[in-house]
This record gives C-alpha cells, structure tokens and sequence, in this order.
C-alpha cells in the first residue's frame, strides 16, 4: 500500500513543486493543505502517513502545527520533514527540538528530498510501506 | 538659533519680552513649513497602500503564471512518457517480428528450391530493414533523450521555487512599506491632536521570512544535516 503524504505549504506554487516531486520519486498519494490548522483538520478527519511542512504559514505557521501533531491526537510518531526558507541555525534547532524527523531549506531538489524521505523512513518505519 | 533667543528672553537685565516675540514670530514662520510637511507625510502616506496593492498584484501574477508554466511542464512531461511508451512497444513489435521470420526460417525445407530463393532474398531484405541491433540501439538513444527532456523539465519546475522565495521578500518589502506609513499616520495625527487607530491593510496576515533566498549554495543545508546529525547521535545514545 502507497505511503500517503500530507504537504503543507501556503504557496501555491510550492504545494504543487512539492507534489510532483514526490510523484517523480515514486509517491503519488498526496493530499495538501494551505496552513497548519487546515493540516491539522485534515490529518485528524482524512490521517496521512507522512508530514511534509513548510515553516512560514498564515493561521498556523508549521512549526506550531509540529507541536501540535506531535501533542495531540492519532498521529505523535508520524514522520514529519519540514522544507522552508529558514536556514539560520537557530531555526534548525528550534524545529528539531519540536522533533521534526528532517529539515530541507528552499530551494531543494527531487533527489534531496528522496534521500531526506529515506533517511526518515529508515528511522520511523511506516508500516503499510 | 533656538539657545540664543532662551538666553536673550530670559536674561535678568529685562530684555525677555522681546526675546518672546521673536521666538513666536519663529514658531508663527514654522507653522507654514510644518503644515507642507503634513500636507506631504499625508500625500506620501495615501500612495502607501496603492503601493502595497500593487506588489501584492505582482505576486498573484506571478505564481498565475508559475502554475502556467507548471501545467504546461506537466503537460510536456505526459507527453514524452506517451512517447517513451511508444517506444517501448516499437521496440518489443520489433523483437516479435524478427522471431516470426526465425521461425519462418524454420520451416525452409519444405519450400521449393524458387520458394527457398524467394524467401531468401525476403529474409536478406527484412533484416537489412530492420537491423535489430542497430534498430533497438537507435530507439534507446531516443530514449535516453527523452528522459534529458523529461529531467531537464523538472529542473525548470524545481527552479520555480523562485516563485515562492521571490514572494516572500515582496511580502517583507509590504511589511516594512506599511510599517511605514503606520509611523507616518501616527506623527500625522500627533500633529493634529488625535489619536490614531490604523487598521492593517489585509484582513488576513500573511506570514514571511524576510531572509528568504533564492540561493543553490549547500553550505546551508550542510549547516543543518550537522545540526540534525548531532540530534540523531543523542537520541542514539
């Protein structure tokens, strides 16, 4: 059974980047929100296996959605990789200390963003994957 | 200017009633200057929001156009896997033609000796037409090309994230542009002795990094595999 990812981002534009370049790595179960409290509604009625994040979101930013999956509801152990514009050091510790599983700073590419997803995989294991 | 009329009007020998008049008459000449300086914080502070309107505008047409190009790569992309497929199945038709002449080949013996010339010279033809080798090779080299195609495609729609990048620092930019005239509203009505409520331009706020950059250097993303990589190493331990 395919792994279904969630990707949230506020950008159009990076929603549908994301999208297809986990369908060109072989992932074509995607669903999509356009802020963390949407993600999180949608995690909580639709579930997904995977997190995909951006930081910076109206509403809900991702980090804030990260504390909340990982406090609240069915899915606290869900791999979560987040991919922002934020590079500085401090914004990279601050994401893993909310327990990110992994971070990609923008832009990436579809190769980086494999090698994230299976280094992620090999360390929180989906079990329908 | 100032320190020397508070010297001359409060100076003990008397003389400060004329040193009051003329700092009045200074303040009176202000008054005009300051009412231009309104006048143009005002003027300045009205073209701020159609200022903003319009980066927001540049920003729409942008990601519109961006998903343009975004379906018109996926549209290219369909296509050249439509091909790639068609390929595949000239290339396996291929194969099964050469082994039906094979088998034909077979079956010589029991031609007549014009039969068996005829056919030999069909089965010499046949194979001059469709070279397997050289047939297969040429269908892997349009192959190959199509996947550079395929590849180079999806290079163009990742370097789109530019989109994105680029919209942020344009939503910084409104930031401090509306910060801006906020402080200049605010002088504005200090001025006049009122006090001022702004309301923010959007009605939802939007969310940026203003050091956002469209940048390929790794040395970044080098900095947070070691940061992630000293968090694995203590959670292992």
């Amino acid at each position: 059974m395919a792994i279904k990812f969630m990707v949230v981002d506020d950008s159009l534009t990076m929603r549908r980047i994301v999208t297809n370049a986990l369908k060109s790595i072989g992932y074509d179960t995607v669903i999509e929100a356009g802020d963390g409290k949407e993600a999180f509604t949608k995690l909580t009625a639709e579930g997904a296996d995977f997190l995909i994040s951006d930081w910076n979101m109206p509403e809900m930013n991702g980090l804030e959605l990260v504390k909340l999956v990982r406090s609240t509801g069915a899915n606290t152990e869900m791999p979560i990789l987040m991919i922002t514009t934020r590079g500085n050091k401090a914004d990279v510790l601050e994401a893993m200390q909310a327990r990110v599983n992994n971070y990609i700073i923008k832009p990436f590419t579809p190769l980086a963003l494999k090698e994230k997803i299976d280094q992620i995989l090999k360390v929180v294991p989906i079990e329908k994957a | 200017m100032i320190s020397q009329l508070e010297i001359t009007a409060f100076s003990p020998n008397g003389e400060n009633k004329a040193g009051m008049h003329q700092l009045l008459d200074m303040l009176r000449s202000l008054m005009p200057v300051l009412d231009n300086i309104k006048n143009a914080v005002e003027n300045s502070s009205s073209k701020i929001p159609k200022a903003t309107e319009q980066l927001s505008t540049v920003t729409q047409a942008t990601e519109s156009a961006t998903m343009e190009i975004l379906n018109l790569l996926d549209d290219i992309g369909r296509r050249v896997e439509h091909v790639q497929g068609k390929l595949k199945e000239i290339e396996s038709d291929l194969v099964k033609k050469q082994v039906s002449v094979k088998n034909l080949a077979g079956l010589i013996d029991v031609l007549t000796a014009e039969q068996k010339a005829q056919f030999t010279s069909f089965e010499t033809d046949w194979n001059n037409i469709t070279d397997l080798t050289l047939q297969v090779k040429s269908l892997e080299e349009l192959s190959s090309e199509l996947a550079e195609v395929h590849s180079l495609s999806m290079n163009i729609a990742m370097a789109l994230q530019v989109q994105d990048i680029t919209s942020q620092q344009i939503e910084s930019v409104r930031h401090q542009i509306e910060s801006v005239r906020a402080q200049l509203s605010f002088v504005v009505g200090q001025y006049e002795g009122r006090q001022v409520v702004e309301e923010p331009l959007d009605a939802v706020k939007k969310s940026f990094d203003a050091d956002a950059q469209y940048s390929k250097d790794e040395s970044r993303q080098s900095d947070a595999d070691d940061i992630i990589a000293q968090f694995a190493q203590i959670n292992n331990q």
